[in-house]
């Protein structure tokens, strides 16, 4: 009996073939002895296994399982509500221990611009204006805090300094 | 009073219900923990792999509309879990089948039949741990088919699809399996024999 037909017979005995060919094993199976006594023995050994499934239990209590899940769960919906912050920045306000910090960087950003660009006789023109550093113009300054960004540009021609302060989702 | 059924817990579960999922966690536990353990066969990662698959359970549960059983639905989180698992791990390997091609003879050691009293409970518990010892002995690859098929009672074409291969493998992997779990088990045909 070759391989193929082994394995036709073990389709047979676990229901898996179409009836047309159900009915050629079935047929070959009541003319050849050893076709018979595979299939009998297939039958009784799925018999044997699924009669005698092994039983496994958790050792440990349900408390203890439960726990587990639990700070799965709690660990996943934190992770989804906020996702973690870069190292090194958003790690600040967590060591200083406030969110105060959050709006003294922006703020003092801010308040220099504006000092800078309203100091009486410090407006400059577009002839005297000196160019800002490559780093100021139209370019992101991001803020060390993950929470607020703030964005500074400088129109040369306006010779104005404009500071955008917001939290990141804004930018 | 009757204890709510899996339906009634299902249900508080997906209105957010976390005590109601934990009793459904209580109440099934140790199936899933029984169906990874047999597919992994290593109690730690069994553990870890029911927990997470219970975690998934929960952030799937709204998902969740009754077609099947909640037992089956986790059931299938579970293996999915597992053959995740062994795949990450590498450990789908499969044997060599070693004088199989040319085995056309012999039936008795192709498939030792095997006698069993089921009336005596030692000798069930003790048939229930040889073959669990023996399905540790065979290759990941085919005890999942094997576990798939004789105790999940999944179906050839169900196989090929949760274990990403095709029917004719399902069946050579399920024929070999069987064989070999049938050679490792033919001691007890000797010992159990009525003389």
């Amino acid at each position: 009996m070759n391989r193929e037909l082994q394995e036709k017979i073990q389709a047979w005995v676990d229901g898996e073939l179409k009836a047309s060919e159900a009915h050629r094993i079935a047929t070959l199976t009541q003319s050849d002895p050893a076709a018979l006594a595979l299939a009998e023995n297939l039958r009784g050994f799925r018999s044997l296994v699924r009669d005698n499934a092994p039983e496994h239990s958790i050792d440990a209590s349900r408390d203890f399982y439960w726990s587990r899940i639990r700070e799965g769960i709690h660990r996943a919906e934190r992770a989804t509500a906020s996702p973690p912050p870069e190292k090194g920045h958003a790690s600040i306000p967590s060591r200083v221990g406030g969110h105060w910090l959050a709006w003294l960087v922006p703020s003092a950003l801010v308040a220099t611009a504006a000092f800078f660009a309203l100091r009486p006789g410090s407006v400059p023109t577009a002839e005297t204006a000196d160019p800002l550093p490559p780093v100021l113009v139209d370019h992101v300054v991001e803020s060390p805090l993950a929470e607020v960004t703030t964005l500074t540009f400088y129109s040369s021609s306006d010779a104005m300094t404009v500071v955008w302060v917001g939290s990141a989702e804004v930018f | 009073m009757a204890s709510p059924t899996d339906e009634q817990l299902v249900h508080a579960s997906q209105g957010g219900d976390m005590a109601a999922f934990e009793e459904l966690v209580a109440r099934h536990r140790d199936k899933m923990f029984a169906r990874a353990f047999r597919i992994v066969r290593q109690q730690d990662e069994a553990m870890d792999l029911s927990q997470e698959a219970w975690i998934k359970g929960w952030q799937r549960i709204a998902q969740f509309e009754g077609e099947s059983s909640f037992a089956t639905w986790m059931t299938r989180i579970t293996i999915n879990l597992c053959l995740d698992h062994l795949r990450r791990n590498q450990r789908y390997r499969v044997d060599p089948l070693p004088d199989y091609q040319d085995d056309n003879t012999g039936l008795d050691r192709l498939l030792p039949p095997v006698w069993t009293n089921p009336t005596e409970r030692l000798e069930r518990h003790e048939l229930r741990q040889r073959i669990d010892a023996a399905l540790a002995k065979l290759s990941d690859a085919h005890r999942t088919v094997l576990v798939l098929h004789e105790f999940e009672d999944l179906g050839y074409k169900e196989i090929a699809q949760t274990v990403g291969i095709s029917i004719g493998t399902v069946m050579s992997r399920l024929f070999y399996a069987r064989r070999r779990l049938a050679i490792l088990l033919a001691g007890i045909q000797d010992e159990e024999k009525p003389s």
